[in-house]
């Protein structure tokens, strides 16, 4: 594995010398060394009940540091599926596209995105963040200010209002905006993500560090705390240029079931609606499930299954000699043991991605007429990372993927990250923008 | 010592335990029933009585009352008249599973010497008291209820000696239920067809009956056949080899043929297809099921004719109606009174089998098209089972019962009478019927001739149509 992450480089290399990478989950923290070369084991510690994650991984880090070479430090967090998105913009295939591109990179959870003139639906979920974006900066803006002018913020309930679009003084006029930053598009229409990256990243480790009282951290990390998801992202972004990991074929779908979360990554030409890939490298698309996890969200993973339907599906994959008995299980909020729990989370998210109707009606890149998001039937790997498949045999893992996406003739690859490495070549991919302002990396 | 579980038995095996248990009736446990019925005579087992050859449609009528004396001589009127089955109808309290209201209701029914419930709460009367109803009648007892957790339901009526149940997980839930969740109505009909497969003694299977009719209000004979022939292959599924497919009268005699005929045929050409080839399938007819007419006159013509069409269609048994129909919960007499119309009707018509007409071979070419492309979009889901597949045709509209007031019912089928009564699809909703034979549905239609009518006016009028 390593070998195929050191024969390939991406844009931004990984450090030279030895790192400590450090992740900080709901209910495990994860460390593991690089040594300039490659990985090795990821050791995992418990969260400590009482004790600040800060405080616990500062201790970690110290403990590292007496039995090894001093090491850079890289530390990434989730917190609960990240900052929710919503994006309005001028055209869905550029101005909209980019800024949900430049969201998911920054690992927040793109709620929505919609160009200006779509109909106002009934109900929008309320996000942190709601970007606006249009236009390319230089270019006559009427059209541009005659829509934004239009645009119904209330209908759209939001936190911060952030634009990310071309730059004129007038443009903004009476919009309460809490945020400019540069136009996600350059004047070739290319994606430009990092101005809106950068600030979507920092909110969102600002509103981690905060809640997870990551501060005692500061003067140990090397660079700021990234977030989980983003560093998933990076992974899979290195997966989809065949650069990473696991010899997982694009199109892939990626799976990672945490204590509180469930992150699904794919190619974006897995989108019904999108079957040609621009820019290999910015087109995962990133769902978060934030009711689907295996320990924090575990009661509201049992409601769920409570109310859902079609579970006799998901009760014969996982048991099949027994699915009476399962079903019944589920259906009654009874107890269910961590390979359950893992292969219903699993269930229920590539289900709702790839299996059945009924989506809601304002998800990135899904077809508003209530079809399948993406199309099981060309996705050609699936990648499931995460602590919580380790205790699920690998069969029952492919009937329930099977299950969920209704397509039997289907003929994808599992790959299971075993070593549970794959957050950690995220971690060493973290863009040098987002370590410039941190303390210098050793080697 | 007994013979090891495979893991399907085990799985339910377990469940019928606990579900046993937490009933907490002494006279039952999970040996009672097949002990029971091991000791029944031949004469009560309705799979055998279908065996038999019989000339005529078996008379069913319908019948239940709160207390076990008013049911005790209910059923020995009907044992008098000539029943060939006895019914044993179940209240709606019990139906739904409220046993507490039910036992509640039974006490106040006795106490104040009137019937405060709809129907016999079999839960509540428990075991022993239901098989004394039956002391000494040598004809099957059938249970007709309703339920779609009917799970508890059949552990008792089995152990009572009842070896006829009737309903599905879609024939029970959809017409019955507003919210009780399909699949999981389906699931616990699994458990029914399970337990009726595997409780008879060796050469008497329990018989199970699916129920046709559904709303009984314009449902066109290819939800109906669907409908039936799901809970067929279900029910075969789980080792029944004894099964009766049915429906309800339809207004039209000619569809009353095709129905008849296509569900014959469907049901064996599909118990084939999947080697289900030891099922033995039998046709019921159930009389008129929608508004029936207040005047007992009228009552009684629709009655003879309804009698009438069971034979002409070759039904092995007919359920039949009262003249109280409209007015309420029927008396003794007017039960006792309907069977022996009926079997009056049916011995008017020796030897009747094979009618049919250039009409009714039109629908039935009709209907075996639309019913084959329904049936084959729904056994083509990819799905690990077939209840689960059935399952998603009702969330997908693919079955969509007209006027269910199941809230998983697309309700988006659309039907109405055109020339002869017939039952036409205007607008099939998500059910894939054929471009062709949409067509066809809409010309046999044709316009009616006449004013225009607003179609919630053409749809009362087809509801009322025969009251």
């Amino acid at each position: 594995m390593s070998g195929r992450w050191q024969a390939g480089r991406g844009p931004d290399p990984a450090p030279c010398g030895p790192v400590l990478l450090v992740d900080i989950g709901s209910t495990i923290i994860k460390l593991c060394r690089y040594d300039g070369a490659g990985l090795g084991a990821v050791r995992r510690v418990p969260r400590q009940p009482g004790r600040s994650p800060g405080e616990q991984v500062g201790a970690l880090v110290d403990e590292v540091r007496l039995r090894t070479d001093p090491a850079a430090v890289r530390v990434c967090s989730s917190a609960n599926g990240g900052l929710r998105v919503g994006v309005l913009g001028l055209t869905r295939r550029h101005s909209v596209a980019a800024a949900a591109r430049a969201a998911v990179a920054a690992g927040a959870n793109v709620c929505y995105a919609r160009v200006f003139d779509d109909p106002a639906a009934d109900l929008v979920a309320p996000v942190d963040l709601l970007v606006l974006t249009g236009g390319v900066d230089g270019a006559d803006l009427r059209h541009l200010r005659a829509r934004l002018a239009a645009v119904p913020l209330a209908s759209y309930p939001h936190q911060v209002l952030v634009w990310s679009g071309a730059y004129e003084s007038d443009v903004l006029a009476g919009l309460p905006v809490d945020h400019v930053v540069p136009n996600v598009l350059d004047a070739q229409l290319r994606t430009a993500r990092h101005g809106l990256t950068g600030l979507i990243h920092q909110l969102y480790v600002g509103d981690l560090v905060d809640r997870k009282g990551l501060r005692a951290l500061a003067g140990t990390v090397t660079g700021p705390i990234w977030p989980t998801p983003a560093v998933v992202g990076l992974a899979a972004e290195g997966l989809a240029r065949n650069l990473a990991a696991l010899p997982a074929a694009a199109p892939f779908v990626v799976v990672d079931i945490g204590g509180a979360t469930t992150d699904v990554l794919y190619c974006a030409e897995l989108a019904v609606d999108l079957s040609n890939r621009i820019v290999p490298a910015e087109s995962i698309v990133r769902r978060v499930f934030t009711d689907l996890g295996v320990a924090s969200s575990l009661p509201r993973l049992r409601q769920r299954l409570a109310d859902e339907p079609g579970l006799v599906d998901l009760a014969t994959a996982v048991a099949p000699e027994h699915p009476r008995a399962l079903y019944h299980q589920l259906v009654d909020r009874a107890e269910l043991s961590p390979a359950t729990s893992f292969l219903a989370c699993l269930f229920l998210a590539v289900r709702q991605l790839a299996g059945s109707p009924g989506q809601p009606d304002a998800l990135p890149l899904a077809r508003r007429d209530g079809q399948p998001q993406l199309d099981a039937r060309r996705i050609a790997s699936i990648v499931i990372t995460g602590g919580a498949w380790r205790t699920a045999p690998e069969p029952a893992i492919r009937r329930v993927i099977n299950a969920a996406c209704g397509v039997p003739d289907a003929r994808w690859g599992l790959h299971l990250d075993r070593r549970y490495q794959l957050w950690a070549y995220g971690l060493l991919e973290v863009p040098t923008y987002a370590t410039a302002g941190g303390q210098a990396e050793s080697g | 010592m007994a013979p090891p579980r495979s893991a399907a038995e085990a799985d339910i095996e377990d469940e019928r335990a606990a579900l046993i248990e937490r009933h907490g009736a002494e006279d039952l446990d999970t040996t009672t029933g097949s002990a029971y019925l091991a000791a029944l005579p031949a004469e009560r087992f309705a799979a055998l009585a279908y065996r038999r050859p019989h000339e005529r449609p078996y008379i069913q009528p319908r019948g239940g009352f709160p207390t076990a004396a008013k049911q005790r001589a209910l059923t020995e009127a009907f044992d008098a008249a000539g029943a060939d089955f006895i019914p044993l109808t179940v209240d709606s309290h019990t139906r739904h599973n409220d046993y507490a209201t039910a036992a509640a209701l039974l006490a106040a029914s006795r106490a104040e010497r009137r019937d405060l419930l709809n129907g016999y709460p079999l839960v509540s009367h428990g075991v022993r008291t239901t098989r004394e109803l039956f002391a000494g009648i040598a004809r099957p007892v059938s249970l007709r209820h309703g339920t779609p957790d009917a799970r508890l339901l059949a552990e008792i009526a089995l152990a009572a000696g009842i070896t006829e149940i009737e309903g599905g997980g879609l024939s029970y839930s959809l017409p019955y239920s507003r919210g009780f969740p399909v699949e999981r109505a389906l699931v616990h009909w699994q458990y029914v067809d399970r337990l009726c497969a595997s409780i008879g003694p060796a050469g008497a299977p329990v018989h199970r009956e699916s129920f046709g009719p559904l709303t009984a209000t314009l449902v066109p004979p290819v939800i109906t056949v669907v409908v039936q022939l799901c809970e067929l292959l279900l029910a075969a599924e789980q080792g029944v080899t004894s099964f009766a497919v049915s429906f309800g009268q339809t207004g039209s005699f000619e569809q009353d043929l095709a129905t008849a005929a296509l569900l014959r045929s469907s049901a064996t050409q599909l118990l084939s297809r999947f080697g289900f080839n030891g099922t033995r399938v039998q046709l019921v007819y159930h009389q008129w099921m929608g508004a029936f007419p207040a005047k007992p006159a009228l009552a009684w013509q629709l009655i003879a004719v309804s009698a009438a069409i069971s034979r002409l269609v070759g039904a092995d048994k007919v359920v039949v109606k009262t003249p109280d129909e409209a007015v309420g919960i029927p008396s003794i007499e007017h039960n006792v009174a309907a069977v022996e119309a009926v079997r009056y009707v049916l011995d008017m018509f020796p030897d009747s089998r094979g009618v049919t007409n250039e009409v009714a071979e039109q629908e039935r070419e009709l209907l075996a098209s639309e019913v084959s492309t329904v049936m084959e979009h729904i056994l083509a889901y990819p799905a690990a089972t077939f209840l689960a597949s059935v399952h998603q045709a009702v969330r997908e509209g693919v079955i969509d019962v007209p006027f269910a007031p199941h809230e998983q019912n697309a309700g988006r089928l659309i039907a109405a009478r055109g020339p002869g009564r017939r039952i036409r699809i205007l607008d099939p909703g998500s059910v894939p019927i054929s471009p062709g034979d949409l067509d066809r549905e809409r010309r046999l239609r044709g316009s009616g001739g006449g004013e225009p009518v607003p179609l919630w006016e053409s749809l009362l009028n087809d509801i009322r149509i025969l009251s």
